[in-house]
């Protein structure tokens, strides 16, 4: 009996005009955000490299290690490019110097403020705003539209019992609008393959697990259009009641929980930070000229120094300034990671309140889960300089090996003899530049981050399943 | 007659219980976005003024004409309360110091990703994205709905001209949708008023123009679901036509028009223009670098031959024209590096000018992106926000560097000092007098300047309200009411 109401309420819903339009159109939705997503990721890709190039190249004709600034750029992820979360909204180049504080600048939406106009068509957009409203134009007269009808008395009225009935059609339905949504999926994986992607195995995975958050997603808000043609008798209502409930759930309610979390929670300004860094900066050069004054008095004693001289003037005082520079970045740091941690801590108390209050809505939590899997989540610029400033330990080893120092944004004596012919230059080799190689976010690491939140939907499937059902049982079916 | 259908149309828009429950969340949703544009405008209003203060204390401290750096900061403006735009996407702040590129960096939405996640809710989103949509849902059924039910052919029993019912049936859901709606949006306008938000005469006129964009909009779609509902025999059937071309509207053709666009005008990323930056003015220090040995060895050269006295005399005379000869050498390659810098600059502008145009010319085919662009570009919230500031901070930067090289008398390479061993590059002991430091002002958004950038998607709001219009009227008097 289960078996034939799922298979006619299958039937019924393939059937239906309503979903050969509907499916039509979120099937071209769906293969166009995966083609765009690739399309912008090869772009973006395309970019990347030939900034990396050209920072290589503007190395050529360098002499000294030293003088070399490398830049670190945020490279293109392929599921960033589905799921964009936040990876458009941060900092994407690091200066690198051999020491000190490093800060990302330039957001892809800074550089190009033409992308923010219109904003990605990406999987997570797609699933919370565009399939939810689908869900609910699917669900919202399973019951009541069946009464208006006078279908669910006829079919009542034989030897069905309700729980089956209620049952079969829930899982009809979730079938029905799920099950066809995985063919235009499969049909944008393949083309993202076809492609190019470098996708690895866990790439695979995590948009599989994107995708099943969705499906989850979609369910939730098939189950809650249920449970509302259940409380309701005319399909019209049922219709309104979740178009408001769906404008409340994915535009109002997550909004809402951050800007109750930003009143409530305080988090230090970035200005203020920096202002703090850079006082703290002037003071410290401001003392260390005065020492550098003093060293000069007592060690400048030849007027006409020979070469020989010169140089060990000048290994002595590059020293010496090594030595000042090392300690001043030392505090510039300390005080950089105090303050960095102060604002983090700060800003981790702000996003559980927002993140916690914005859950009560499916919509947030697919976000959340859909984010964390594709590795946009709101970590992504502490990983990123974490990754920048393993890379800066990295470069600060070679420029010892290579030059005995490393480069501090601070002052370096270069005595050159103009009586004397000049000196053949050596010229540095730029591909001996260690090459800033991050790791991407392990695939245990971005599950882990999104379990919760698949529990959660999963739970608000669970629970509005279960409210349709027991509605549905007490439903007046007349 | 026409006034009975028009009043017969708005009774049944108003009386009809899908009413109360779209008013009341087209309502909550408007009031809240005006209150979470309030937040952020008075949120940005702070953390400006904190970082104007920062500043001042840092100027205050600062001791050396070398390091002295200021920042040009963007003022809040009163309409990015209803519009948004990409105002927390652009870097709020830009460096100046005269070797330093003025460029905008530290975006709201770097700074704090917690609000990026969720994005802003303003104004023009809601009427772009949800107003858009329960215009669709009042009108879809607006004749086939009547037909269905048996009514359409009730009142064309009577002596009832097929125009003028369907310009009834247009002025009716119009006025009976359009009017109440003006409540919540009076009510979030006196909201902003009562938090004493500074609108000035040519804020509130370009609220005005905002407003007048928005009922074109709205106009827009009522025309439109009419015009459908007049091409089909079900409800049904009107209502998925209209849900999909609003999907298309509004999600696809923008995003699709700025993807074509990307595709046929690429552009450098800004880092790749940097680092072409980096190249040329190391090349060109190398250069003057080695220029400056070989001037050196002539110099010395010219000496050879002379007793000590003799050279440190000769020295004496000549060192401060070499010294002044070097500047002059220096200045040069630092013009050359800047214009090169310039050109290079203005190519990426060129470049994005013309992936902008194209993108934006593509997507006004739907009248989503010509609404959005058009609010943009009222409030000022648009792509030519950056360009604007940037250009400001450009010539800021300017004065800045006159004032710094005219009032502490150093060039920024030689000392201009014999004697001492560490100059005034190094910097003065004590805090430096700033107080003839040119400040910076933002650029203001025109009133008339605005207006006369908006007519065309103004225009095509109109005409296509028009079109739709036009065809659901022919499509109405073909119409078959049985």
């Amino acid at each position: 009996m289960f078996g034939l109401i799922v298979r006619k309420e299958l039937r019924e819903i393939l059937g239906s005009p309503r979903f050969a339009a509907t499916f039509a159109m979120i099937s071209l939705l769906i293969v166009l955000a995966f083609y765009l997503g690739a399309r912008d990721y090869l772009d973006q890709r395309q970019r990347y490299e030939a900034a990396v190039a050209e920072n290589l190249r503007q190395l050529e004709g360098q002499t000294d290690w030293l003088d070399v600034r490398p830049a670190i750029f945020l490279p293109p992820e392929p599921l960033a490019s589905l799921v964009t979360g936040i990876s458009n909204d941060i900092g994407r180049n690091v200066n690198v110097l051999g020491m000190g504080a490093l800060r990302a600048t330039e957001s892809r939406f800074n550089e190009d403020p033409v992308l923010a106009v219109f904003r990605f068509l990406d999987l997570e957009f797609l699933f919370q705003v565009v399939l939810s409203l689908f869900a609910v134009l699917f669900g919202f007269d399973l019951i009541s539209g069946e009464k208006e009808r006078g279908t669910l008395r006829l079919a009542l009225s034989a030897a069905v019992p309700r729980a089956t009935w209620i049952l079969g059609k829930l899982t009809g339905a979730f079938l029905g609008l799920t099950v066809p949504l995985l063919i235009p999926i499969t049909l944008g994986a393949l083309t993202v393959a076809v492609m190019g992607l470098p996708m690895s195995a866990g790439d695979w995975l995590r948009l599989a697990l994107v995708v099943a958050a969705g499906l989850l997603y979609v369910g939730a808000f098939l189950g809650l259009s249920v449970l509302v043609s259940c409380a309701t008798h005319r399909s019209s209502t049922s219709f309104l009641v979740l178009l408001v409930l769906w404008v409340l759930a994915v535009m109002v309610a997550p909004r809402s929980a951050v800007l109750l979390a930003a009143r409530s929670v305080d988090v230090p300004s970035l200005d203020e930070n920096l202002s703090r860094l850079g006082r703290l900066r002037s003071q410290l050069w401001a003392e260390d000229r005065r020492a550098i004054d003093r060293y000069f008095a007592d060690q400048l004693d030849h007027d006409s120094p020979t070469p020989e001289e010169a140089q060990a003037m000048v290994g002595r005082f590059n020293g010496f300034f090594q030595e000042l520079a090392e300690e001043r970045n030392r505090r510039v740091e300390e005080l950089d990671a105090d303050l960095g941690e102060q604002r983090l801590n700060r800003q981790a108390i702000q996003e559980r309140l927002a993140f916690g209050l914005a859950r009560l809505s499916p919509a947030a939590a697919f976000s959340i889960a859909a984010v964390e899997l594709a590795g946009t989540a709101l970590d992504l610029p502490r990983r990123y300089l974490d990754q920048a400033r393993a890379y800066q330990e990295i470069f600060e080893r070679f420029q010892k090996e290579k030059s005995g120092g490393q480069s501090s944004g601070g002052v370096r004596m270069v005595v050159r003899f103009a009586d004397s012919e000049a000196e053949e230059e050596v010229a540095i080799d730029p591909a001996e530049l260690p090459a800033f190689a991050p790791e991407p976010r392990s695939t245990a690491e971005a599950i882990r981050g999104a379990v919760p939140d698949l529990g959660l939907l999963a739970l608000f499937n669970a629970l509005f399943f279960a409210g349709g059902f027991v509605a549905f049982l007490r439903y007046d079916v007349r | 007659m026409l006034r009975t259908l028009i009043e017969k149309e708005i009774k049944s828009v108003l009386l009809s219980p899908k009413f109360a429950l779209t008013f009341a969340v087209a309502s909550l949703l408007i009031l809240l976005s005006i209150g979470v544009g309030l937040r952020e405008y008075h949120a940005f209003e702070d953390r400006q003024a904190a970082a104007e203060r920062l500043l001042a204390e840092e100027l205050q401290e600062e001791t050396s004409w070398r390091g002295l750096a200021t920042r040009a900061l963007r003022a809040p403006d009163p309409m990015q309360i209803f519009v948004a735009g990409v105002h927390n996407d652009v870097g709020r702040t830009a460096r100046i110091h005269p070797r330093a590129e003025a460029r905008l960096d530290q975006s709201t939405y770097s700074e704090d990703t917690l609000l990026a996640i969720f994005r802003s809710l303003d104004l023009s989103f809601i009427v772009q994205a949800v107003l858009s949509l329960f215009a669709i849902l009042f009108t879809y059924d607006a004749v086939n709905g009547e037909r269905q039910s048996g009514t359409l052919r009730l009142i064309f029993a009577g002596a009832v001209p097929r125009a003028r019912f369907v310009l009834a049936k247009f002025l009716g859901t119009w006025l009976g949708l359009a009017v109440p709606l003006a409540l919540p949006v009076l009510l979030g306008l006196l909201w902003v008023v009562l938090r004493q938000v500074p609108l000035d005469g040519d804020d509130w006129g370009r609220l005005g123009v905002f407003l007048l964009a928005s009922a074109l909009y709205f106009t827009f779609f009522v025309a439109f679901g009419i015009a459908v509902s007049a091409l089909t025999k079900r409800p049904s059937t009107s209502f998925l036509t209209l849900l999909v071309a609003w999907v298309l509207m509004v999600l696809v053709i923008p995003r699709a028009g700025l993807l074509t666009a990307s595709q046929l005008v690429p552009v450098p990323t800004t880092a790749e223009i940097e680092s072409r930056k980096v190249g040329f003015e190391t090349r060109a220090r190398n250069d003057y670098r080695r220029s400056l040995e070989t001037t050196w060895r002539q110099r010395r050269q010219q000496m050879e031959g002379l007793s000590v006295e003799e050279q440190d005399a000769y020295e004496d005379r000549n060192l401060w024209q070499w010294l002044e000869e070097d500047d002059d050498a220096v200045k040069a390659m630092e013009a050359e590096v800047a214009e090169h810098s310039a050109r290079l600059d203005e190519e990426l502008r060129l470049r994005k000018a013309q992936q902008e145009q194209l993108a934006f010319s593509l997507s006004r085919v739907s009248p989503a992106s010509a609404y959005r662009l058009a609010a943009m570009q009222l409030a000022g919230t648009g792509v030519e926000l950056k360009t604007r500031y940037e250009d400001a901070a450009r010539n800021y930067k300017q004065d800045f560097v006159r004032y710094v090289e005219q009032t502490s008398n150093t060039s920024n390479y030689v000392v201009r000092r014999r004697g001492g061993h560490a100059g005034d590059w190094m910097g003065a002991q004590e805090a430096l007098d700033l107080s003839g430091m040119p400040q910076f002002r933002a650029p203001s958004v025109e009133l008339r300047e605005v207006v006369a950038d908006t007519p065309m998607d103004l225009g095509l709001l109109m005409l296509e309200s028009l079109l739709c219009f036009a065809v659901g009227f022919a499509g109405f008097l073909r119409y078959d009411v049985r």
